[in-house]
């Protein structure tokens, strides 16, 4: 119930890799399923990291070929640079960090996570570092320290919450990717990320849905609405020149449909053309968590697909990390697009200003509180948009405390939501579960993929009595048709 | 000029040399490095309000104020009090006392308001700096964080201040001496030092810092206009809906 801390595993990784157990897949299983005490996911072994592009690099080889990583990353992000160079250790950031504040691990305080490769940086990239190491605590690279990186990086959700408290707006999360990059180049990454990766990029979605699949689960989905509403409501795939591309999370076929058909719904409701396309129904960018090539190749296979289907704009559906990168890396990824990308929750927003839908809030009585995805609020700019939603949609809507660019992260973000990682995501969830308890809410709204896969058993974990749902499957519920 | 003029004036160069040198090194070397992404934290409304933003935060630490309140306030007297005995160096030394006269005051009453200021903004100075080396040392989770650079230049601030608060109260130095030596300093026409062991002492330590500044963790009074731009900058966005 309380936070234990956690211990270091302190085996070498070739002896962690020897005692792993059979692959699995993504998966949202119990929380009672997995070995206690497990700190770092599982690794990728050379066969999952090949589809990639990766591959293994030799433990002897891996501290020169980290170095030379480090040095190109410091010049090719001025972010990774600066952080390092500028950071006063005032240690603000730490008691705002839900990572921190849940294993009580001194080197989860953000300041600590940084100078895990600060260290490093110092001793061969600046003066004092070369030449008055002791001094500011600078430390040859070893096979020791590259262990800590896998394991702390990875304990990081790249939250961004310590930026909004450090005096300087330092932000981890980006050298928490830097460093994952780096890692991931030694050939170091966790199975479960290559595994999500191989089937993106077999597939164009996370969990490996093929187009067979893909329309017998459209299917069912539209007898369901049918069954319940007695109208005829499309759920299209691959329509040419429709109005909107809908992008989803591709969980919402398997765990959240609710916000599939929330959003079928929605369209239906106010006469929008939309269409799904098969050849990618996944918003969420796990390039974003280990490499940037994926991250650039699924983006573009998106914007592919909406000029292939000659849409007017593409609609994100709930996912957090894929906003994120509409948000944060698409103009750089694309340029100006010759559409428009907006997110499921402005869509809602402005379709109920201009009256083109309306709702009725009585279907949603229940106490309803906001969560704010990290990746919506403090890395997307989607914060007051749901409210004015959900303020329509419900009839007891309470914020919690901290909230919007404040709000605590879920624990799952950044792709930690293998299995073997169990007991540190239920520590990470803490901070949110305090936050939603004392809402005293029935039904915790939270529109992010990675945030409905991981809250249900945070709040289960933490004794809180919470339904989490999204925000387009409350408004499936409150919607007129 | 004697052999410790001399050296006084040599280091004076030096320590303002490297640190004009060191800190445009530093910023240009910031400026060169890639910036692929945008990586803006939001909400940010516009350029305009981000600058604002930046400026407030600047003046009031808002982001300290809005966690801890003790570390707020220890961030915060601190570098107030510096920036006002800063100041005081400027106005009161270079005017030698005589600031206050624009505020209807006469030269007499002036100097000595200057010198009360001095001296008590001296002495609080000395204790803020005493606060955060307690509060480094003493904090659990601040000591884990901290190396021995940042101990380091607390001691080394602790000790400017207090020979400046030994200048001040236990020498007998004219403000004129020290600010013939400054100006002569700037305009390349050095002149003999006042000759006082304090003195030597606190321009030697300053000099010290001056010296040490780029390659420390202290180039954040510049580097922290640099990241928060960086987090701050506004973008647009194709938007349909407003």
């Amino acid at each position: 119930m309380s936070a234990t801390p956690v211990k270091e595993a302190g085996r070498p990784a070739t002896a962690q890799r020897a005692a792993e157990a059979p692959a699995k897949g993504p998966s949202r299983g119990s929380a009672s399923a997995n070995p206690p005490g497990h700190d770092r996911p599982y690794l990728a072994s050379e066969k999952d990291l090949a589809p990639l592009g990766l591959h293994w690099v030799d433990e002897a080889e891996r501290p020169a070929r980290a170095r030379e990583l480090l040095d190109k990353m410091r010049h090719y992000r001025r972010t990774f640079q600066m952080y390092m160079d500028v950071c006063t250790h005032c240690g603000a950031c730490a008691q705002q960090c839900h990572s921190y504040l849940g294993t009580q691990d001194p080197k989860n305080m953000p300041v600590a996570r940084a100078d895990l490769a600060r260290r490093i940086y110092q001793r061969y990239f600046t003066w004092t570092g070369r030449h008055l190491p002791r001094l500011v605590g600078a430390e040859d690279l070893t096979e020791e320290t590259i262990e800590a990186w896998y394991k702390y990086f990875y304990q990081c959700n790249e939250c961004r919450r310590c930026a909004v408290f450090c005096p300087f707006g330092i932000d981890t999360a980006e050298i928490t990717i830097a460093m994952r990059e780096i890692l991931a180049y030694l050939g170091l990454v966790p199975r479960f990320l290559t595994s999500v990766g191989s089937n993106v990029l077999r597939t164009g979605n996370n969990m490996g849905i093929p187009r067979p699949a893909l329309l017998d689960t459209v299917q069912f989905l539209e007898e369901e609405m049918k069954e319940e509403t007695g109208k005829d409501i499309p759920i299209p795939v691959d329509q040419e020149g429709a109005e909107v591309l809908y992008n989803p999370s591709s969980s919402d076929f398997f765990s959240n449909p609710d916000t599939l058909t929330g959003a079928a719904k929605m369209f239906y409701a106010a006469g929008i053309s939309w269409t799904l396309s098969s050849e990618i129904i996944e918003t969420a960018n796990f390039g974003l968590f280990f490499s940037e090539p994926l991250l650039r190749a699924h983006s573009q296979r998106l914007i592919r697909s909406a000029r292939r289907l000659r849409v007017q704009r593409i609609v994100a559906g709930e996912c957090g990390h894929g906003w994120r990168t509409w948000r944060m890396f698409s103009e750089t990824i694309h340029g100006q697009l010759e559409f428009p990308i907006t997110h499921c929750a402005e869509e809602a927003c402005e379709l109920l200003r201009q009256r083109r839908i309306r709702v009725d809030p009585e279907a949603n009585p229940q106490r309803v509180t906001y969560h704010d995805p990290c990746n919506l609020a403090r890395a997307g700019d989607i914060i007051e948009q749901p409210r004015e939603v959900l303020r329509q949609i419900t009839l007891d809507f309470r914020e919690m405390i901290p909230n919007r660019e404040k709000s605590f992260c879920c624990g799952g973000g950044s792709g930690l939501l293998m299995d073997e990682m169990m007991e540190v995501r239920m520590q990470l969830g803490k901070a949110k579960a305090d936050s939603v308890r004392a809402t005293g809410a029935e039904i915790l709204c939270a529109p992010c993929a990675i945030c409905k896969a991981q809250l249900p058993l945070v709040m289960e974990h933490h004794h809180v009595p919470v339904q989490v749902k999204g925000l387009l499957d409350l408004l499936g519920r409150a919607i007129i048709l | 000029m004697g052999s410790t003029g001399v050296l006084l004036t040599a280091l004076g160069y030096a320590a303002i040399g490297v640190f004009v040198l060191g800190m445009l090194w530093q910023m240009g070397k910031w400026s060169m490095a890639g910036l692929p992404f945008r990586v803006t934290v939001f909400p940010v409304r516009s350029n305009w309000a981000a600058a604002g933003h930046i400026l407030w935060e600047a003046l009031s630490f808002r982001s300290l104020w809005r966690g801890v309140r003790e570390h707020w306030a220890a961030a915060w007297f601190f570098h107030f009090l510096l920036a006002l005995v800063l100041l005081g160096h400027v106005a009161g030394i270079g005017l030698l006392g005589r600031e206050f006269v624009v505020f209807r005051l006469a030269p007499a009453q002036s100097l000595a308001l200057s010198h009360l200021l001095g001296s008590v903004l001296g002495v609080l100075l000395l204790l803020a700096v005493v606060y955060l080396l307690v509060r480094r040392a003493g904090q659990k989770a601040i000591r884990l964080i901290s190396s021995a650079e940042d101990y380091l230049m607390l001691i080394l601030l602790l000790a400017i201040v207090g020979t400046g608060n030994g200048l001040r109260f236990l020498s007998t130095v004219e403000l004129a001496a020290v600010r013939d030596f400054v100006a002569g300093l700037v305009l390349f026409h050095p002149v003999a030092p006042p000759a006082s062991p304090w003195f030597v002492a606190h321009f030697t330590l300053v000099a010290l810092l001056l010296l040490y500044f780029p390659f420390s963790k202290l180039v954040h009074t510049c580097g922290f206009f640099f990241t928060r731009w960086t987090i701050t900058r506004h973008y647009p966005r194709q938007v349909i809906w407003r």
